[in-house]
């Protein structure tokens, strides 16, 4: 940690920080919205809560939305077809990330870049601006971001902050952090003082988090090949009510559904992609009708190998970052941690 | 023994079809709402400079309607058109099946890995193709066709629901008189069953035909395809019955797919995706899966 510069940055100057970001991109952090927060477009006086529950959604809208257009067709008199890709937006940058969705936007850039890899999505990783924030305690009930290893992830942030109220101090993980952040305020090493503050809190940090996993997630997807009950698949999947929100809230999850919404006559159209999930009637169901994991017992036992066992293994990144959005959001309380849980028990 | 031939894309287009003109309709089979039978076409595509391989798949686009998987019917590496059997199932290929010569529909693609023929060189080639899923089979025969001497016997077992819904039968003199030997199954016979001048039929599942095939197990290889009951049961049969080898049978899996490269995630099998990593899978991975289950 001390190799790297780590500067000191008074909260009042996050105003200045913002406008300097708003010049180049679209800067977006969580804000209070009702009951939640979320991620929403902030501007220089706008209340932007650093120190918050996790979000509803996480910061994967940002780089592969909820719904987005592929491209527009038209088709011309002669019959010929001519395609429009939308144009780039401006990019985005993100303030006040946990350690979990920061975790989630490594899962994400190692999935989409993967195989044909999909740069609509890295790009976007590519050219986002994230600061990335350290929590002092769990942030929820549900989290447990300490067991999946994502609570001291500061990458992919290009500037990672220790809030201490009136101070945050700011570590430079990419030059590019160290550029924004000379432009809001005058560079300021942190002091010898606060550098001990910092060693001594980082120090106990984690006990403020208790662990509930009895293995590290390494050993996950051993722990998952060997739960062969049906039981503990049964039990969970008897109370899924198969409305997928627990796809939709997760920071790595990237299934999408595809669909074209066109003019009458077809001469002219958009293809849309939005997000899709596992969990959701009809997810693997072909023409004819047939549907190749029909029953929610399998439909839940994939959800819960592909973050814990074929993820790590095809991606290299466990797909669960801890965060808790999926056992909060649950009507029917089901739980991913609970079902690691009992799988380690059997391991 | 399935390669993997990932294409290659650029950025911009790795989500968008490139428009390709239908060059000739040919109707397979007509639509009989008596029987629920459904039509179905062979589309032959001015593919340009698209080339492929036995097994690929091609995301198919009608304009308006949407886009999906449909796996190509003519040999690769050659010059002449790309062919897509397509039958009317829905929306999106009911659209493609009733389009006309001229049309101009958007293709992505080709995707997946392929049926390497060069794997079985010098064998017994067995094709089993139920009802459409003889349309993935039919670029691999063909290709077979293409070098003749590098395989044994050619035996073609094609069953469907009922006589009027085979396929391809105006080919089969013309693959008869290059040594192919064509068996043909229906689940039930109908009027015009009886006066069709072809010995080789029965009536009853396509399995039945696998007595009359004359299957040396040592040396065939055999490639399946068609519904799910029937791939399951099939190359049970094949391998535990007829003692075939578990990774010389064959087969390609139909799945839900709105990419074709490995993102949409529909179309995963385990840890597998149907697009990337198949769709040509052996039964003996299918049975590693437990996507099937197998025969010992």
């Amino acid at each position: 940690m001390m190799e790297h510069e780590i500067y000191r940055f008074p909260r009042e100057r996050l105003d200045a920080l913002i406008e300097r970001l708003g010049r180049e991109y679209r800067v977006v952090a969580p804000v209070i919205k009702g009951v939640q927060h979320a991620w929403e477009e902030v501007r220089p006086g706008t209340p932007v809560a650093l120190e918050y529950p996790t979000t509803l959604l996480p910061p994967r809208q940002f780089f592969a939305p909820q719904r987005e257009v592929l491209y527009r067709y038209r088709k011309g008199d002669d019959g010929k077809v001519t395609f429009e890709t939308p144009p780039t937006e401006r990019p985005v940058a993100l303030l006040g990330v946990h350690g979990c969705d920061l975790t989630g936007l490594r899962v994400l850039r190692s999935f989409h870049e993967s195989s044909c890899g999909d740069r609509m999505v890295t790009d976007r990783l590519d050219q986002s601006f994230i600061l990335g924030i350290a929590c002092w305690v769990p942030c929820m009930a549900e989290a447990f971001c300490r067991d999946m290893g994502s609570l001291e992830n500061e990458i992919p942030a290009d500037l990672y902050a220790w809030d201490f109220g009136e101070v945050l101090l700011l570590k430079v993980l990419k030059a590019r952090g160290r550029e924004i952040l000379a432009d809001a305020a005058p560079l300021e090493a942190a002091t010898a003082d606060e550098m001990a503050l910092l060693r001594r809190r980082m120090r106990v940090r984690h006990e403020a988090f208790p662990t509930h996993l009895r293995f590290p997630p390494s050993k996950l997807p051993v722990a998952l090949e060997a739960a062969e009950s049906d039981i503990l698949w049964d039990a969970n999947a008897d109370r899924c009510l198969s409305c997928g929100r627990c796809n939709l809230v997760c920071p790595t999850c990237t299934c999408f559904d595809v669909h074209d919404t066109g003019s009458l006559d077809g001469s002219q159209g958009e293809r849309v992609r939005s997000w899709h999930g596992c969990q959701i009637p009809g997810f693997s169901r072909v023409a004819g009708g047939h549907d190749f994991r029909p029953t929610r017992t399998q439909q839940l036992r994939y959800r819960i190998f592909r973050k814990g066992k074929y993820m790590p293994e095809r991606y290299g990144m466990v797909g669960c970052t801890g965060c808790g959005r999926c056992i909060k959001h649950c009507p029917t309380h089901i739980s991913i941690r609970d079902i690691f849980r009992q799988v380690g028990g059997t391991a | 023994m399935a390669v993997a031939t990932h294409p290659v894309h650029d950025a911009s287009d790795l989500y968008v079809p490139r428009p390709v003109r239908i060059l000739r309709v040919r109707e397979e089979v007509a639509a009989d709402v008596a029987t629920g039978t459904k039509r179905v076409v062979t589309l032959d595509l001015d593919r340009g400079d698209l080339d492929y391989l036995p097994g690929q798949f091609l995301q198919v686009t009608a304009f308006g309607a949407g886009e999906v998987p449909i796996s190509i019917s003519s040999p690769g590496g050659l010059p002449g058109a790309l062919s897509l059997t397509i039958r009317d199932n829905g929306v999106i290929s009911g659209m493609l099946v009733a389009s006309k010569a001229g049309d101009t529909i958007g293709v992505r693609g080709p995707f997946g890995n392929h049926f390497d023929l060069d794997a079985h060189r010098g064998r017994d080639l067995l094709f089993v193709g139920g009802g459409i899923g003889l349309a993935p089979l039919r670029g691999v025969y063909w290709q077979a066709l293409l070098r003749r001497g590098d395989f044994g016997r050619i035996v073609l077992l094609h069953g469907s629901r009922c006589p009027g819904e085979l396929l391809y039968s105006w080919q089969w003199t013309d693959y008869e008189r290059q040594g192919v030997e064509i068996l043909v199954s229906a689940d039930r016979a109908d009027d015009c069953w009886a006066h069709e001048e072809h010995p080789k039929r029965c009536v009853g599942l396509i399995t039945k035909l696998f007595d009359e095939a004359r299957i040396a197990p040592g040396r065939t290889s055999a490639f399946l395809c068609g519904p799910p009951i029937m791939i399951e049961n099939g190359g049970r049969e094949l391998v535990q019955r007829f003692g075939l080898a578990p990774e010389r049978v064959l087969t390609t899996c139909e799945r839900h797919m709105k990419c074709g490269v490995g993102k949409c995630g529909h179309c995963v099998v385990v840890d597998r995706y149907v697009c990337i990593d198949g769709p040509v899978f052996s039964y003996e991975e299918l049975a590693a899966l437990g996507a099937i289950e197998p025969a010992w």
